[in-house]
């Protein structure tokens, strides 16, 4: 039976009561107002002095006893299927323990691209793994391939996957299949709408239209992808680098390529990044597993830099046209969209969210995916988002400057969420949007201001339980089976735990990343700790009334107006009783209080279902060389109730850094002509290093959102979403000229310019001016 | 990683020896060799480990010049008091090479020997004429990188800061051969496809460089050293400008050499006969950059680079000698 109960929930000076139906075992939200130690103060990471002190064991740094080496053939052809492959030779040689070979595992023939897994070799040593690896023969059909988005969509261009599979096919919406509606019924929808939002935009004051692409990023992390497998009596034990232990495991226990353990253990203490890439076990997850169980040893198997840049994940490219219809009085009318992009091999989806933040009018949108011959895309990220709010808001920009509004005042115009029309002034206010620089001149230096906004959708959900445990003597742990992928969730979920219990940080234990321990969720949708803290929370909540009810019994107090505070009993109203929790605990009879729970499967009403945010960027580009230097990035974000200021602001600083990477550096280099990454590595991978960090300035705003106990929402995604869009918006600032295409290379740099001067020329360039 | 034997030779001659048998190469810190060899683009059965000659790993202060021994790290010279006063633009291009990791490791002589970067060349698999093959992949593939001049045989560029910097003070560069020692200038000892695609130096069979000096006679009255590159954060230059004015205290012996677009360093006399101190100096010098070049698909962007490059280093040096 749900119960009810009443809450205030908003944020700054925006506060409303709410009457909210909850589940009849869980504790009311924090309140405004309300006596908080820890949560709410900057509380630094449990396992900080671990990560940095190099004791911290990553699933790389793994060495059960009797380990060997795992590695992986790949092939080098651009579209190939294998027609046989000859182990012989390399199974005579020296430390060879195991070969597997991936037609065989994964009933699969076809090599897609270069860098498609073809066999697997364990031996005992790296170097005797890789040469036997050198000496399997494999005789392959190759075939013509495309690996960019423009060739795969040509005419008569080869084609890349096998059987029924076009290159080009529409993914929103869906190509219908099977008997609901008839797809010339869907063709004769689409044309209509088409002619319609055609209309809307033929009818507005003015029309802004521009075709924007971005470049495919890898998710690169710092540890890659992989496991060190071992087989105990038949139990299989899997040190693995993974954000989704749980979803890890059901892999290797399901009938995948065969591994089927009866009984399965992911461990995943401490993980070497995600970014969204690392929810499957991976073929390299299934072929260390069965490594290491044919080899009869334990086997490490995490990949090479290479094998990590060309198979484990990117976040597609994407071809976006836009045409964008807008009244006098700054109201977006209707939008029209074609979008392209390539989820390579892959399955998973290639769309840009470039509909999505603003109220954009009527809106005919029709996007495309287009197979090309290269390593599949996983969900990076924000999936879509950046790439889509790359070419939404340089085409918000343009359409300001068309009516001449500014271009704060346009968005504010079509935007309702009541949080962003906060934000934007105050990054209006930190980067000094008034502020006069020197843009689009003769010196060599330019400069320019560019804003741009988040959405996500992250309070989190069911799927979650926790196990609080505290002793006779005081010990307090608290175990969830999901990981922590860099975020904090460890530190968050140990923070929970502790202020319910009135505890300092260091009385608290935590144990994640074990799939022996109670159900936690897959980090995606920066859901972790929405999910895994009510959970953390509640079970501490119960376990603390189990014991009061002990102290209440045995000193014949009142259970219902005891608490924990301060590590002392307190009379609720009164203070303390003078009774330290150590105290409380040894009155136990039991060696210890255990309590699991479940978070609640659905979130509560609340005050809103989204994170908004606001970034704005302030760089400098060189016009002599084409270098851009972001100077600043104001980064105005919210996420519900801030339980660790600190690795809240980290976590958005780590958005905006990978945000100016994905502006300005990364980028995927296929070679056309044998089909090829031609930089497979760190070297020509480039990735923002510290001298190409901006000045980061975060601002947290502290929404209590009422959809959780804990009323948090998750933080991963959002602060990527704007940055490369407003690095891209500040970009054509400082020059003048709009830059369609990421990442904002010198190369790209130099060329607008030219192409600027030579216009120049002719009458003084007057769009992009703004002083 | 493929595995190879390890020699370490107690003198020049035996090293000579040991690298003339059936595929060896010398090896300095290693910190492009044994990537190479880890990519499988180099597979030397054995590696003659000069550092365990004796001699090579100092730096010598004469009236002549500075000499500095090819074993010497290039942080060691960036940081030398002595190279630091009288050759400051050799300093300045060493802290824009590589991180302060490599340069803690790599040595001169092994910076000026390095193979070129190009992703054709150092990918297994493809063959072109810089590997005994035929062809080249980058003319119609991805060249954004790649040289726009003398780019016909093979467009990879030159990759050591060094290299045009020494060219700009005729170096001296002093060989080890089976015949004795041999000297050569920077000038001649940095090769173009044209003569040899398999080689970018002057070295022959067996030949190590054991020191390299800097003549007095080519100190500079002010210079500068402007690179582009794509990321601040250890970056391989996009094209760079090494300028020395007044060298050895002559007026107009100016030196611009240009790097990452050439082959070996461009010389360019053509725009330092530009640089003669009048009012418009910077547009003549950088109005000429392209001269001569022939950009491929992708790398056009070059020019305009150099041009903004070399006006930057004229006023970067003009400003230092008033300064
Ligand atoms: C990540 C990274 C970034 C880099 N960025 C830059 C950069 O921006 N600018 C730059 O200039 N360099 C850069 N480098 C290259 C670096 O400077 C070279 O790898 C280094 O200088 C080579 O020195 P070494 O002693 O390690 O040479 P080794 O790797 O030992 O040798 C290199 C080559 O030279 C030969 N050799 C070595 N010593 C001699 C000798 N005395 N006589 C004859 N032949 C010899 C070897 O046979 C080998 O072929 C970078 C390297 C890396 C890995
Ligand atoms: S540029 Fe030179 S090294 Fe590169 S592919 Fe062409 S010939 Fe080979």
């Amino acid at each position: 039976m749900p119960k009810e109960i009443q809450i205030k929930v908003g944020f700054g000076d925006q506060f409303r009561d709410l009457t909210v139906r909850i589940q009849d075992d869980d504790v009311k939200p924090w309140q405004p107002g309300d006596r908080l130690s820890l949560i709410g103060q900057s509380t630094p990471r449990v396992d900080a002095v671990a990560k940095v002190t190099g004791t911290a064991n990553y699933s790389y740094d793994q060495k059960p006893k009797g380990m060997i080496y795992g590695k992986i053939l790949r092939s080098p052809h651009g579209n190939a299927d294998i027609v046989s492959i000859d182990i012989d030779k390399a199974k005579k040689m020296p430390g060879v323990r195991a070969i597997l070979t991936t037609p065989e595992i994964f009933e699969d023939e076809s090599a897609r691209y270069a860098g498609a897994e073809v066999a697997a070799v364990a031996a005992d040593t790296e170097m005797q793994a890789e040469a036997a690896l050198r000496a399997i023969e494999v005789e392959y059909d190759i075939k013509p391939h495309c690996v960019t988005v423009e060739d795969a969509r040509k005419e008569g261009a080869p084609q890349v996957g096998r059987g029924e599979q076009v290159n080009v096919a529409r993914i929103s919406p869906r190509q219908r299949r099977g008997r609901r509606g008839s797809n010339s019924d869907m063709d004769e929808r689409l044309a209509r709408q088409e002619a319609a939002v055609g209309k809307v935009i033929q009818d507005s004051d003015v029309v802004v239209e521009g075709e924007f692409s971005t470049q495919v990023q890898t998710h690169a992390p710092l540890e890659t992808h992989g496991s060190v497998c071992s087989w105990e009596d038949g139990r299989l034990i899997c040190w693995a680098s993974s954000q989704a232990t749980f979803g890890f495991r059901n892999e290797l226990t399901s009938n995948w390529g065969g591994v089927r353990a009866k009984s399965c253990q992911i461990l995943s203490e401490y993980v070497g990044g995600g970014f969204g890439s690392k929810f499957s076990a991976g073929r390299e997850g299934v072929l260390g597993a069965l490594l290491a169980k044919e080899a009869g040893v334990p086997v490490h198997l995490l990949l090479d830099r290479s094998g990590e840049q060309l198979s484990a994940g990117n976040r597609p490219d994407s071809v976006q046209q836009m045409k964008m219809g807008v009244n006098k009085d700054g109201v977006i009318q209707g939008t029209r969209i074609r979008s392209w992009g390539t989820p390579g091999t892959g399955t998973g989806g290639a769309g840009a969210h470039n509909d999505g933040i603003y109220n954009i009018g009527e809106v005919d949108k029709i996007e495309y995916g287009v197979r090309t011959n290269t390593g599949g895309a996983e969900a990076h990220r924000a999936p879509g988002w950046p790439q889509g709010a790359f070419a939404l808001e340089q085409m918000m920009d343009m359409a300001a400057d068309e009516i001449g509004m500014d271009r704060v005042e346009f968005r504010k115009k079509n935007d309702e969420h009541p949080i962003r029309k906060v934000e934007y002034d105050i990054a209006k206010d930190r980067i000094k949007w008034n502020r006069s620089l020197t843009r689009n001149g003769g010196a060599e230096t330019c400069q320019g201001l560019g804003i741009a906004s988040n959405l996500w959708f992250s309070a989190g959900g069911g799927g979650a339980s926790a196990l609080v445990r505290i002793t006779k003597d005081g010990q307090v742990e608290v175990r969830n089976g999901a990981q922590d992928i860099g975020t904090g969730t460890r530190t968050v979920m140990g923070m929970v735990v502790a202020e319910e219990l009135g505890l300092e940080m260091n009385q608290v234990a935590t144990r994640i990343g074990n799939t022996d321990d109670p159900q936690g969720p897959a980090s995606g949708g920066s859901t972790t700790i929405g999910t895994v803290t009510p959970a953390a929370r509640l079970a501490a909540y119960h376990a603390k009334k189990e014991l009061m009810e002990i102290v209440a019994d045995r000193k014949g107090w009142d259970a219902s107006e005891l608490d924990l505070k301060d590590q002392e009993v307190w009379r609720i109203g009164e203070g303390s009783t003078g009774m330290t929790f150590e105290s409380a605990c040894a009155l136990m009879d039991d060696d210890a209080i255990e309590v699991l729970k479940g978070r609640p499967r659905r979130n509560y009403e609340g005050f809103s279902d989204t994170n908004a945010g606001v970034q704005a960027a302030h760089v400098e580009v060189n016009q002599a060389t084409g270098a851009v230097k972001v100077l600043k990035v104001v980064a105005v974000a919210d996420a519900g109730k801030i339980l660790n200021p600190l690795t809240s602001e980290s976590q958005v600083r780590g958005g905006v850094i990978q945000g100016v990477s994905f502006a300005l550096f990364e980028r995927r280099i296929m070679d056309r002509q044998k089909g090829r990454m031609l930089n497979d590595d760190f070297e020509n991978y480039k990735i923002l290093g510290s001298m190409d960090c901006p000045e980061i300035d975060v601002v947290l705003l502290d929404v209590y959102n009422g959809k959780s106990n804990t009323q948090v929402m998750g933080l991963g995604e959002p602060p990527i979403v704007a940055t490369a869009a407003a690095v891209a918006n500040a970009v054509s600032d400082a020059l003048g000229v709009r830059m369609y295409d990421l990442p904002i290379t010198p190369k790209k740099v130099l060329e607008a310019i030219a192409k600027r001067d030579a216009a120049k020329e002719v009458p003084a360039q007057k769009k992009g001016e703004r002083l | 990683m493929r595995p190879f034997k390890v020699i370490r030779p107690v003198n020049e001659k035996e090293a000579m020896e040991q690298v003339s048998e059936d595929n060896a190469s010398y090896m300095a810190a290693g910190t492009d060799l044994l990537n190479r060899i880890k990519e499988h683009v180099a597979s030397p059965d054995s590696v003659v480990d000069l550092k365990s000659l004796p001699g090579m790993n100092t730096i010598e202060v004469t009236d002549q010049g500075i000499w500095i021994g090819a074993l010497v790290r290039l942080s060691a010279v960036s940081s030398h008091a002595d190279v630091l006063s009288r050759f400051p633009a050799v300093c300045e291009t060493i802290i824009h090479a590589a991180t302060p990791q490599i340069r803690n490791m790599a040595t001169v002589g092994g910076n000026l020997c390095q193979k070129p970067r190009c992703w054709y060349l150092r990918h297994e698999g493809y063959s072109c004429v810089k590997n005994g093959g035929t062809g080249c992949w980058a003319r119609d593939g991805e060249n954004e990188f790649h040289g726009i001049f003398d780019n016909q045989i093979c467009s990879a560029t030159q990759p050591s800061n060094l290299a045009p910097v020494f060219v700009a003070h005729e170096a001296v560069i002093e060989i080890a051969s089976k015949d004795g020692v041999r000297e050569l200038t920077a000038d001649q000892f940095f090769i173009g496809p044209a003569s040899d695609p398999l080689r970018e130096v002057s070295l022959e069979e067996g030949e190590f460089v054991r020191r390299v000096m800097l003549p007095e006679s080519t100190r500079a009255g002010s210079w500068a050293y402007e690179e582009a590159r794509e990321k601040q954060s250890f970056d391989w230059a996009q094209a760079s400008v090494t300028l020395l004015l007044d060298r050895g205290g002559r007026k107009g012996d100016h030196r611009v050499v240009l790097g990452a677009v050439s082959p070996a360093p461009l010389r360019r006399s053509d725009i330092e006969k530009k640089i003669d101190g009048s009012d418009d100096e910077i547009a003549e010098a950088s109005g000429i950059a392209g001269a001569g070049a022939t950009p491929l698909s992708e790398n056009g962007y070059k020019i305009p680079m150099l041009k903004g490059l070399i006006g930057k280093a004229i006023r970067s040096a003009r400003s230092r000698k008033e300064g």
